[in-house]
This record gives C-alpha cells, sequence and structure tokens, in this order.
C-alpha cells in the first residue's frame, strides 16, 4: 500500500503540479487578452481593473468583420501561410534527407549558407529585396510574401528535419532493405512514417512563423485588399491613438486557426514508433 | 554483364540524388537571400545616408572601422544583446525541456493541454509586447493589482525604471512567447527515442535521473545544439518585442546590437553604417555559431 | 532509381499547379480593387487610365477605421462627380509609413499625393522627393483662407519655400481629468508653480496614484515647452541659434530648468515607470485615473474619449511661469505633400487638384472633427462644429493671447527627427535616472545641435 501511494504522490508533486503552474502562467496572459477584446475602450484602463467585463461587449469582434473587412485578410493570411508551409516542408524534406544521409562535397557550404541567412538581421535586406521583388512584378502581390517567408523558414526546417532524420538510426533503413525494399521503398514504408512527428512540427513551424511574419510585408504589400492579418492589426495603432479592446480582438480571431492546428498536430507530435522497428 | 551496368548507373544517379534534393533550396536562397546580402555590403562600405544625398561615396572600410573603435553605443548593444540572448536561451531551454519532458509523459488530458500550453508562440510578436504591457504596467499593469489585492505587495513593481528591471521584464516575456517553441522540438525529439531504450535502462537498474541524463540527453543532443543556437541567433535578431515594451530605453538600456541596427536603419537613415553594423553582427554569430557547433560536436554523434 | 526521380518530378509537378492555381485564384478573389493590381509593377504609372479618368493616388499615413471611412466617402463623392480625375486612396497604418515612404523613394514608385507631418517634411525635401507648391498655392482662389500662421511657420522650416500644403494643426496643450481632480477638490493648474506643488502633494506610491505622468520616450515638444516657459526663453529671439549660430539649449537657465523637471521624477512624484513612458503608456495612465494631468498635444482627443469618456477630461492651456507667459512650440502642422514623380518639369495638375480638393472646408470639417486637429481653412472656423467643439476655441483663443510665445524648434534640420527620438530620448532618460547631469545633457545637445546648423548652413 505504502509504495503505491508513495508513487502517486510522486507523481502529483513531479508531473501535476508543474503542469499546472505552466498551465496558469501560460493561460494567464491569453485570459487577459481574451478579457480585454470583451471589453470597450473605456473599460479597459477603468480603475479599479475588472477582471471580467462590467459590460461583455462583442462590438470589438463585429467591427473586425464589418468595418475592416477581416474575413479578406484572413484568406490573405492563410494563402500565404499554407502555400509556404508545403513549399517549405517538401524542400525540407528532400534537403533534409540529403544532409543527413549523404556525404557529398559541398555540404560544409550548404550548411553555412543555410546558417548565414538566418544571421542576417533583417531589416538591412529590406531594400535589395524590395528591389527584386519590384523587377519580378511582385510588389503588392502576396506571392512576395510567400517567396520571402519560405526564404527565412526554409533553413531552420531543413536543420530540424536533418537532426530528426540524424536521430533515427540509419540501420532502420538498412534493415528494411534487407527485408528486401529498394532504398525508394523503405524511405517511404519505413522512415516517413517514423518521421511523422518531425514533419508535423516543422511543417507546424513554418506555418506559425509565416502566419505572423509582418516584418517585409509593410513593405511589399500596399493595397488594403492584400494585407494579412498582423498588417490589418497595424491599423489599430494610429498615429495617436491605440485601440487596445479592438486589438486584442484582431488577436484573438488571429490566434483561432493556429490552435485548431495544435489541437490537430499535437496528436502527431509523439509517435514513439521506433519500438521494436529495429530487430534486436 | 547487366548487372554490373546497373551497378555503375545506380552509382552515378546515387552520387547525384543529395545535390538534386537540395538543389531548388540552394537556388531559393542565392537569389533571395545571398544577393541582397551582397548589395548591403556594398552599402555598407558607402557613406549612404539618405539625408545626405550628396556626400554619397565609396569610403571603404571607414564605417566600421568608426563601428568598432568609437561608437559608445555599440559596446553597449553588444553587452545588452549579450544579457539578452544568454538569459533568454537558458531560460527557455532548462523550461522548454522540462515542460516537453512533462508533456512526453502518459496523463489525462493531454491532447488539450498540450494545444494550450504550445499558445504562446501563435501569438504575434507586436502584440505579446503590448500584452505584457498591459500586465507590467506599473499603474495599470495586472500583475501589480493582483499583488497588491493579495497584498504579497504594498508598492507596485516598477518594472522599468531601471535599464536592469527593464530587461528583466523584455527577457521574462521572451521567455514567455518562446518556450513553446522549444518544448515542440525536444518533444518531437523526446518521442522518437524507441521505448526499449528506456526498458533496457530500468532492466539494468537505472533510475530515472540517471537514465535522464545518461541517456536520454545525450540521445537528442544533435537537437539541443541545433535548437539552442538557432534559437539564440533568432533572439539575437528579434526586436519587435524589444521596440513594444522599451523603445530600447531607458537610455539605451535595452538597446540591443539588432536595435541599434533598426534604429540606424529607420530614424536616422544612415543605410551606410547600418549596413556594416549587419555585416559585423553577422560576423560575430559566425564565429560564435562556429564555436558552439564545434563544442557540442553537431553531426558526430554516432547512435549504435 | 528512375522512381526516385519520378518522385521529385511529381513534387516540383504539384509545386507548380499549386503556383498555377492560387495565382489565379487570388486574382478572381481580389474583391472590389482594380484588377490589374496583381500584375502591374509597384504604383501607378502615371498617366494610368482606368477608363478616360487620371488616376491620382493618395496615401493616407496615419491611417485608422474612421479616418479611412470619411476619406472613402470624400472621394466618392468626388469620384461620381469628376470627369477628368479618379482619387484613390491608399490608407497606410502609421507604424509603417516612414518604411513604405523609404521603399518608394527608393524605387520610383512614390504616390502622387501623401500626408506627412512638418517634423518629416524636411527629410523629404532633402531625398528630392517633393516639389516646393507655393507657385500653385498662388493660383488657388481659396489661398488666403489658409491660416496665415500656419503657413508662415510652414515656410521657416522650409527656409523660405512651402514644401507642402498644410491641412490641420496640433496645438500643444495639457489635458486633464476633470472628475479626478474634483474628487480631489483642487483646480487645474496655471503656474509651474502651482503645477510642481500639486504634483508633490498628490504623490502616492502607497496607492500608486499620481498628479502627473511624465512621458520620457521622446519627450521632445512638452519637454521644450517647459524649459522656455520656466527660463522665459533666456533671450530666445526667435530662433535656436543666437547671432554666431551657437545653439542656446544650455544656457544656466534652461540647465535649471531642466532640473526642476527632472526632479519631478527623481522625487518619486511620479510613478517609476515613467522614464521609459512613451505616448502609449503616458496615455494608458490617465486613461486609467493614475494620473491626471499630462502634457501633450490636441490630437490626443480621441484616445482620451476612447479612455476615460466624453466629458470627464478637459484641456487646458500649457503651464505658465511667474510672469504669466507660457511657450509653447510652433504650430505643428499636418501636411499634405505633392510627390515629385515626374520629375522637375512634369504636370503635376491633378496631384494639385486632390489638395485643393482636401483642404477645402468640407472635407477639413469631416476630418477635423474626428482627429481633435485644427483645421487650417479659416472657413472651418465659421462652422457650427467648430463653435461647439468643447476644445477648438481654446485653440484659437491661445493663439491670439499675448502672453503665449511661440518656439521655432529647428525642424528645417532634417536630421532633428532623429536626434529627438535617439539623442535626446536617451539623454533625457539618463538625466532622469541620475546617469547623467542636466548640464551634461544640456551641453550635448548644444554641441550636436550647433553643429547639424552649421551643415546645414553649409549646405545651402
Amino acid at each position: 500500500m505504502g509504495k503505491k501511494t508513495k508513487r502517486k504522490i510522486t507523481r502529483i508533486i513531479c508531473l501535476h503540479i508543474p503542469l499546472m503552474v505552466f498551465l496558469f502562467a501560460t493561460l494567464a496572459p491569453f485570459y487577459w487578452i481574451l478579457v480585454t477584446s470583451l471589453k470597450t475602450s473605456r473599460e479597459v484602463f477603468a480603475k479599479p481593473l475588472s477582471y471580467w467585463p462590467r459590460v461583455l461587449t462583442f462590438g470589438n469582434y463585429v467591427n473586425l468583420f464589418t468595418n475592416l473587412g477581416f474575413n479578406r485578410y484572413f484568406i490573405n493570411s492563410m494563402f500565404v501561410a499554407v502555400t509556404t508551409t508545403v513549399i517549405v516542408s517538401v524542400l525540407a524534406l528532400l534537403g533534409g534527407y540529403a544532409m543527413s544521409r549523404y556525404r557529398f562535397k559541398g555540404k560544409g557550404f550548404v550548411y553555412i549558407l543555410l546558417l548565414i541567412t538566418q544571421m542576417f538581421p533583417a531589416v538591412v535586406l529590406m531594400i535589395p529585396l524590395f528591389e527584386i521583388m519590384n523587377k519580378m512584378g511582385l510588389i503588392n502581390n502576396l506571392w512576395s510574401l510567400v517567396i520571402n517567408c519560405s526564404v527565412s523558414n526554409l533553413p531552420f526546417c531543413l536543420f530540424m528535419m536533418m537532426g530528426y532524420y540524424n536521430s533515427i538510426p540509419r540501420s532502420l533503413e538498412e534493415a528494411a532493405q534487407v527485408d528486401g525494399c529498394s532504398l525508394l521503398k523503405a524511405v517511404f514504408k519505413v522512415l516517413l512514417p517514423t518521421m511523422r512527428p518531425s514533419i508535423v512540427a516543422t511543417g507546424a513551424y513554418a506555418f506559425i512563423n509565416t502566419w505572423n511574419v509582418f516584418v517585409y510585408a509593410t513593405a511589399f504589400i500596399t493595397d488594403r485588399d492584400k494585407y494579412t492579418i498582423p498588417l490589418a492589426l497595424n491599423i489599430f495603432q494610429g498615429e495617436f491613438n491605440t485601440n487596445y479592446a479592438g486589438l486584442a480582438a484582431g488577436c484573438v480571431i488571429a490566434l483561432v486557426p493556429v490552435l485548431v492546428i495544435f489541437a490537430f498536430i499535437q496528436k502527431h507530435l509523439s509517435g514513439g514508433a521506433t519500438s521494436g522497428a529495429v530487430k534486436g | 554483364m547487366r548487372f554490373k551496368q546497373t551497378k555503375s548507373r545506380l552509382y552515378y544517379k546515387r552520387r547525384a540524388i543529395p545535390y538534386l534534393l537540395l538543389a531548388p533550396v540552394v537556388l531559393f536562397i542565392l537569389l533571395f537571400m545571398l544577393w541582397p546580402m551582397v548589395n548591403v555590403f556594398v552599402m555598407s562600405a558607402q557613406n549612404y545616408q539618405l539625408l545626405r544625398p550628396l556626400e554619397r561615396d565609396f569610403i571603404g572600410l571607414e564605417n566600421y572601422i568608426t563601428i568598432l573603435t568609437q561608437d559608445e553605443l555599440f559596446i553597449k548593444a553588444l553587452r545588452n544583446s549579450f544579457v539578452w540572448v544568454v538569459f533568454s536561451v537558458i531560460i527557455q531551454t532548462v523550461l522548454g525541456f522540462w515542460l516537453a519532458w512533462l508533456l512526453n509523459q502518459k496523463f489525462k488530458g493531454r491532447g488539450l493541454y498540450r494545444a494550450l500550453v504550445l499558445s504562446p508562440w501563435a501569438v504575434a510578436g507586436v502584440m505579446v509586447g503590448i500584452i505584457w504591457n498591459l500586465i507590467l504596467g506599473e499603474t495599470y499593469g495586472v500583475l501589480n493589482d493582483i499583488l497588491m489585492r493579495l497584498r504579497i505587495i504594498n508598492r507596485n513593481i516598477s518594472w522599468f525604471s531601471s535599464g536592469n528591471q527593464a530587461m528583466a521584464a523584455v527577457i521574462i516575456a521572451n521567455v514567455w512567447r518562446g518556450i513553446p517553441f522549444f518544448t515542440i522540438s525536444y518533444l518531437s525529439a523526446l518521442s522518437s527515442i524507441p521505448e526499449d531504450v528506456y526498458e533496457s535502462a530500468k532492466i539494468d537498474g537505472a533510475g530515472s535521473i540517471m537514465t535522464l541524463f545518461r541517456i536520454t540527453l545525450p540521445m537528442i543532443r544533435d537537437t539541443i545544439v541545433l535548437t539552442t543556437l538557432l534559437r539564440a541567433i533568432w533572439t539575437f535578431n528579434a526586436v519587435d518585442l524589444i521596440y513594444t515594451m522599451t523603445y530600447g530605453g531607458p537610455n539605451h538600456a535595452t538597446t540591443t546590437i539588432s536595435m541599434y541596427i533598426m534604429s540606424t536603419f529607420k530614424t536616422e537613415m544612415n543605410y551606410g553604417y547600418a549596413s556594416a553594423l549587419a555585416a559585423i553582427a553577422t560576423g560575430f554569430m559566425m564565429i560564435f555559431a562556429f564555436i558552439y557547433m564545434r563544442a557540442g560536436r553537431l553531426g558526430k554523434e554516432e547512435m549504435y | 532509381m528512375r522512381k526516385h526521380m519520378a518522385t521529385i518530378l511529381l513534387t516540383a509537378m504539384a509545386g507548380l499547379l499549386l503556383v498555377g492555381c492560387a495565382g489565379s485564384g487570388e486574382q478572381t478573389g481580389a474583391a472590389g480593387e482594380q484588377a490589374d493590381v496583381g500584375n502591374t509593377a509597384a504604383g501607378e504609372k502615371t498617366g494610368q487610365t482606368s477608363g478616360e479618368k487620371q488616376v491620382i493616388e493618395f496615401w493616407y499615413c496615419s491611417a485608422n477605421e474612421t479616418s479611412t471611412a470619411i476619406y472613402e466617402q470624400l472621394f466618392d463623392e468626388y469620384n461620381s462627380i469628376s470627369d477628368q480625375y479618379e482619387f484613390k486612396l491608399v490608407g497606410i497604418a502609421n507604424k509603417d509609413a516612414p518604411e513604405k515612404l523609404a521603399m518608394a523613394i527608393a524605387t520610383n514608385t512614390m504616390p502622387d499625393v501623401f500626408s506627412t507631418g512638418f517634423y518629416s517634411i524636411m527629410q523629404y525635401v532633402t531625398q528630392d522627393a517633393v516639389i516646393p507648391v507655393d507657385s500653385y498655392l498662388e493660383e488657388w482662389e481659396d489661398a488666403d483662407k489658409f491660416a496665415p500662421e500656419v503657413l508662415s511657420s510652414l515656410r521657416d522650416i522650409g527656409g523660405g519655400t512651402l514644401y507642402a500644403f498644410p491641412y490641420a494643426y496640433n496645438q500643444d496643450i495639457s489635458w486633464y481629468n476633470t472628475e479626478g481632480l474634483k474628487e480631489l477638490g483642487v483646480e487645474v493648474p496655471v503656474t509651474q508653480s502651482d503645477f510642481l506643488q500639486l504634483c508633490e502633494e498628490y504623490a502616492n506610491p502607497e496607492e500608486g496614484t499620481y498628479f502627473f505622468s511624465l512621458r520620457g520616450n521622446l519627450p521632445y515638444d512638452n519637454l521644450l515647452a517647459w524649459l522656455f516657459t520656466y527660463a522665459d526663453g533666456a533671450g530666445y529671439e526667435g530662433s535656436y541659434f543666437d547671432e554666431n549660430n551657437q545653439c542656446i539649449i544650455n544656457k544656466p537657465e534652461f540647465v535649471e530648468a531642466l532640473d526642476a523637471y527632472t526632479n519631478i521624477y527623481k522625487n518619486g512624484w511620479v510613478s517609476g515607470s515613467c522614464v521609459t513612458n512613451g505616448f502609449n503608456e503616458m496615455v494608458a495612465e490617465f486613461g486609467a485615473g493614475t494620473a491626471q494631468y499630462i502634457m501633450h498635444n490636441s490630437s490626443s482627443k480621441a484616445q482620451h474619449e476612447n479612455n476615460l469618456g466624453e466629458g470627464n477630461f478637459a484641456a487646458a492651456k500649457s503651464l505658465a511661469n511667474d510672469k504669466g507667459l507660457y511657450y509653447n512650440s510652433s504650430l505643428q502642422s499636418l501636411l499634405f505633400a505633392v510627390s515629385k514623380k515626374h520629375g522637375d518639369d512634369g504636370d503635376y495638375s491633378g496631384a494639385i487638384e486632390m489638395c485643393k480638393f482636401l483642404t477645402s472646408e468640407k472635407a477639413l470639417s469631416s476630418l477635423c472633427q474626428v482627429l481633435g486637429s485644427v483645421p487650417v481653412n479659416t472657413d472651418c472656423y465659421k462652422a457650427d462644429w467648430f463653435k461647439n467643439d468643447p476644445f477648438m476655441p481654446l485653440y484659437q483663443e491661445i493663439l491670439a493671447d499675448e502672453n503665449h510665445r511661440s518656439i521655432q524648434n529647428p525642424y528645417w534640420l532634417p536630421e532633428y527627427s532623429s536626434f529627438l527620438q535617439n539623442d535626446m530620448t536617451a539623454d533625457f532618460q539618463a538625466v532622469l535616472l541620475g546617469e547623467m547631469t542636466s548640464k551634461e545633457a544640456l551641453d550635448r545637445w548644444a554641441e550636436t545641435l550647433t553643429q547639424y546648423q552649421k551643415d546645414y548652413l553649409d549646405q545651402k
């Protein structure tokens, strides 16, 4: 009896309590965003601070869609994010495999190339990039964002994939080949399923980063019609006033798809599918 | 005969594979990153100030020399960057790993929990700054309000009244935002460790802490090194949060190198100087990355 | 291995397919905008016609929902009447504007007209991005409706030339919380000494409430107003720079003034975070009721309405010194600038037409009611909305007040804006934190400004 209870208590202390603390620390600011979005502008700063709106206001949300046309921005953001995710995932999948499983001349070069692109402060690159996009006729076109986001996320995603490939022993494919598969079949049937959580994580990373990006969006997109959500949120910060409640509402709306994706993929984040796959 | 032919064809095709796989990636990056970067280098060797268009001229390394020898703010910013990156990344790594380890266990409601706890990552950078302003604000912030009501403090905590406190505030916000990222990386790495490894460790009599340090961590070492490195680089370059919360103040106490570059570029409009700063910053990062990767023995890991 | 190649090809094809689908889908989805936007290079070229009208593009660089709605309505009305021109509005958030304009200048994709302010017009002039508009203004029948003080102040900045059309201006003003002061049982302070007394009396760190909220980040105009008022100008004769072109800002009277101001912070009469307070944070403290009095200008009216509600706050003249004189930064005008996209000898009639329209009484009335800035068109002063507005008459009064003095801040120096944001802010914060003395700070400012002025004069 003693041992079982002891184990249970250990579990509570080591597992459940930290989980609760993390949850609280993570969600508290969200709660505040949510609550702010449901207040009127007046109530945002009214003292004493109200932890639940005294006057529950959905006006901020309504405003987003009726006056500001948020559904348009939503679609734009979706387009950019999804396209980028697909491009990056595919390229990272292929490239990561090459970097992990092969030794070839120029591997070091690629490594350095990928690293450098991460290091360069984005802000100074803006002008030359703008000129390139201009020459390609892509200013005011969402594809400029797709290209930029792909390029910025590609190095990291490739590294991620490479790391994941590395942590799966080569013996996995080799074992499959011994059992009679060609290399390609081995990759598809055995390696990729094991990589599923990694692919999911990489894709999620690309999606979320793109969803929230606006470093170049400001420079490349002029027409309101083509705004992505972060750009649209800037409208709430005027020169002489900031509409906190509106911003909060916009932020909540922007969160929804990401949270949905999280809910979807978290299942795939841990697979542990390699157990028993390698004999011995 | 046929067998031999197939083999040599196979051989060349095999050799070509990695290049083929990487070609689109490399091309993409060369065109959209490297070419602009070359441009930036060219700009850095010019006295390119938008507000003095008549003086635009090639001046060689003068910008670089000024930065490295005369610029006090550069030194200050360098120090700030160091503090900003080191503290952010270390705290995020430790907490992120802890959370990943917790999430790797089985418990009820794990799915929902995971989705929720990863959510700070989903918030736009500027919004993170704004929301933490609303939380940490001295007289209008939630944190102070709660602490005062609970009588834990009897005077408001002022987060922005000194350089150190301001830095602490932005680091807190950054950690909040950054943990999910580490968690996801570690979680997928942790979960790809086969169960049998743990089983055999248990059979051999290893306690959980020993398992952690001797088996788990080394197995995901590559992931750890890479994640922390890239995250460090990313943190180094991040400006949105700091800008929204402190504008780089007070008195440049939270002005990191990347903030300095941004303000030189956007406010002073001294493109030449900003480009030189960016080049120097990149140089530093490359050296650091090289040393770090060597120390972490990246890629030399042998599994079995 | 053929299979492997096949996989790669398939992936590439899928990618291309996606490109094609998404591209066309995106175009058909572009609702309500001109259909060729997706294909043309950035910015419309001159003379691009939609139907037969010439398109004049206007970038409004402080866009928010209300102002966008107003402009769109105005443009709709104009476009339905006009045969010659079609006005197009592009609203840009204030945060993004400098970047967008910089890009546009760098790549020659400027709009026809854009909105800016007196604080940055000289930057655009230096980059040769705008045209002087004196000659055009002279031809307008309504030219005399422009408030003369605004025009002369603008001409000063431009070194004698008018580089943009003013349409409104912001007046330095103090805002106070009427309910809050009533509760405390005090009147709004008129002189600086009254003010300092109230700051001391009502500073309550235990509760976290104070009388004042100090702006530490970008203190510019209000700080300078304080300095000059306290020092009673210190021999100011209309220019920051004396006969030898030395900046006068570091005279001992100013040092004393700066000490008086920074002591407010050092004595703890305001919240500790004031040193990092930017505009948003200062207004937040005011809105939360933890500060009863702030110094800003007329443009924050809308924000206060949002935070405190109409009628709960009011405007007061800036603090005066013991002689009753008060100094304000000279008229902070908002401008419509015409970009130089057609070169020195181009035809700008379309752009000029737009500016004429936008500075008409009707347009300005709709806009300024919301903005809180004072319109430049004197016809507006006769309108009912102006007379009934709680604050507009006060602004008018200030201009005519004989106790009012105007400081001509050296905005003609292109680097002045950057100086305010970087050097002045950092040094001011250093003084607040005790890391620098007032004298050191002012000496540095004087030195820098003297140098800039010298460069400016050399260039002329």
